[in-house]
């Protein structure tokens, strides 16, 4: 069992940006020096870079490249944001990933990966999942988002949360052979309710029922990456107000045209509520033959990794497979396989219902940390709510 | 009431079922463009952008000049000469 601990990591960290903020070191100028030569970046763009704050939401197959690419061309700060541990199924395509790493967390394998490969940068892997508790929060400070997330319901809270805090959003998605970009610029473009709003999630196809090719999702990550980055250098994006298609297997590359709607419930009529309900637990693609889900509290919970691992390893129920920093990953008797992240996410593959996982979840994390979760949320004095009836539904703080 | 003529662009599988990515229809409204298509390019491309209720399937956008028809007049939306319509199956993977 491997530790993967950022701070400790085998590739040492320089700090090699030790001039002025607005210059780069000898070794900066190198790092970047194929990329400083085109016109449309050179030097000035280049500190721009530097000075850069990305978001990459979801580290899959459209986040992970993203990311990679991101973190090499010397955006100085990129926030990476997944809820989830690295499957197997994920190395056909998420490259930033190894099999040594199953069962990780994604942001933390990841951020350790881009440090190794880029020592100039900041990264900050957050463990949560995107909902609307935190979307704003997530985005606030950022400069761009760059969507990496694989499901449209997530689209629609980060579109939301972009448009109310005014910062640019890249979406892209990808299926199959086929990949769509356009770049979002609050109050000037259709934004993702404009043009597609009145899709029906549960019809779409996901990539575990019909699969998704590596190129697309390259192709699709690489076309975000080169929009978030013109935005970055202060230049119109290529893809405001338009929607690429694009289709490997007859290599083609379309534009459609796609407008502003004035009454688009989110932009037009200036009705960026948050106001329905996410749920805690939902359903995802199946893992190892059997069904997925997924627990988001709706704080994050920092969790104390030491004290949950103990419980765990005490546990006659549990073996643990994975400690890392940011989450653990362990089976239970049961054959299930759970994963906790440090943000209070939790992840159990294999398992008959969504009431098996609610009650999973209300036994390990709310009962057996009980005083150390609530502590760190409650408001109050004392909880009103009667301690063996206390649930991630019923608590009002968690 | 004069018919418009209008270009059809149609992506992704629908246009492999369709065996063509554009096409030109003389119609009065959305709706009839679309039993145009599906009446010239057969049952399966009809089961594709239609469902049991004969609405159109809630995985596929449909715009009229950049314009989602949810937006517009839905099937009723008036189309005019030189009028576009994109028929695009949504993608929501990553």
């Amino acid at each position: 069992m491997a530790d993967l601990n950022l701070e400790k990591s085998g590739a040492a960290e320089k700090n090699l940006a030790t001039v002025l903020p607005h210059s780069l070191s000898d070794e900066e100028f190198e790092f970047y020096s194929r990329q400083i030569v085109l016109p449309h970046i050179g030097y000035d763009g280049q500190i721009k870079l530097k000075h850069a704050r990305i978001c990459i939401v979801g580290l899959g197959g459209l986040g992970s490249p993203a990311a990679l690419q991101l973190a090499s061309m010397g955006v100085g700060h990129i926030r990476l944001v997944d809820h989830d541990v690295v499957e197997i199924s994920n190395l056909q395509r998420q490259y930033i990933y190894s099999a040594k790493y199953l069962g990780y967390p994604k942001v933390e394998v990841a951020a350790k990966r881009l440090k190794e490969l880029n020592p100039n940068i900041n990264v900050e892997p957050l463990p949560l999942s995107l909902s609307h508790w935190n979307a704003e929060e997530i985005v606030r400070d950022m400069d761009v988002i760059v969507d990496g997330l694989d499901h449209i319901g997530p689209r629609r809270v980060l579109n939301r949360a972009c448009l109310k805090t005014g910062v640019p959003y890249v979406y892209g998605a990808a299926i199959m052979t086929f990949g769509n970009v356009s770049t979002i610029i609050p109050r000037e473009t259709p934004c993702l309710e404009c043009f597609l709003g009145g899709i029906n999630e549960d019809a779409l196809p996901t990539c575990a029922t019909v699969g998704v090719h590596p190129a697309i999702l390259n192709i699709v990550a690489s076309i975000e990456v080169s929009e978030a980055v013109r935005i970055v250098l202060g230049k119109k994006p290529l893809l405001a107000s338009k929607l690429l298609y694009c289709d490997i297997s007859e290599m083609s590359f379309e534009i459609i045209q796609i407008s502003k709607v004035e009454n688009c419930p989110v932009c037009g009529l200036n009705n960026i509520d948050f106001s329905h309900e996410a749920e805690n637990i939902f359903e995802v693609c199946g893992r190892e033959g059997g069904r997925t889900f997924i627990v988001t509290p709706k704080k994050n919970l920092n969790l104390e990794m030491d004290r949950l691992v103990n419980l765990i390893n005490n546990s006659r129920d549990f073996h643990i497979e994975v400690k890392a920093n940011l989450g653990v990953t362990f089976t239970s008797k049961s054959g299930g396989k759970i994963s906790i992240l440090k943000s209070g996410v939790m992840i159990v593959a294999n398992a008959s219902s969504k009431e098996e996982v609610h009650h999973l979840y209300d036994e390990i994390v709310i009962r057996r940390l009980g005083s150390s979760v609530c502590k760190s949320v409650c408001k109050t004095d004392h909880c009103h709510i009667p301690y063996d009836r206390g649930t991630v539904a019923n608590c009002p703080f968690v | 009431m004069q018919m418009g003529r209008v270009e059809v662009a149609i992506f992704g599988n629908l246009a492999k079922i369709a065996g063509e990515k554009v096409t030109f229809v003389e119609v009065l409204t959305l709706g009839e463009a679309l039993s145009a298509l599906a009446a010239k390019y057969g049952e399966v491309f009809r089961n594709r952008i239609y469902d049991e209720n004969n609405k159109p399937r809630r995985f596929i956008n449909i715009y009229v000049n950049g314009k989602d028809m949810r937006f517009l007049n839905g099937l009723e939306t008036k189309l005019n000469d030189s009028d576009k319509i994109s028929i695009v199956p949504a993608i929501g993977g990553g």
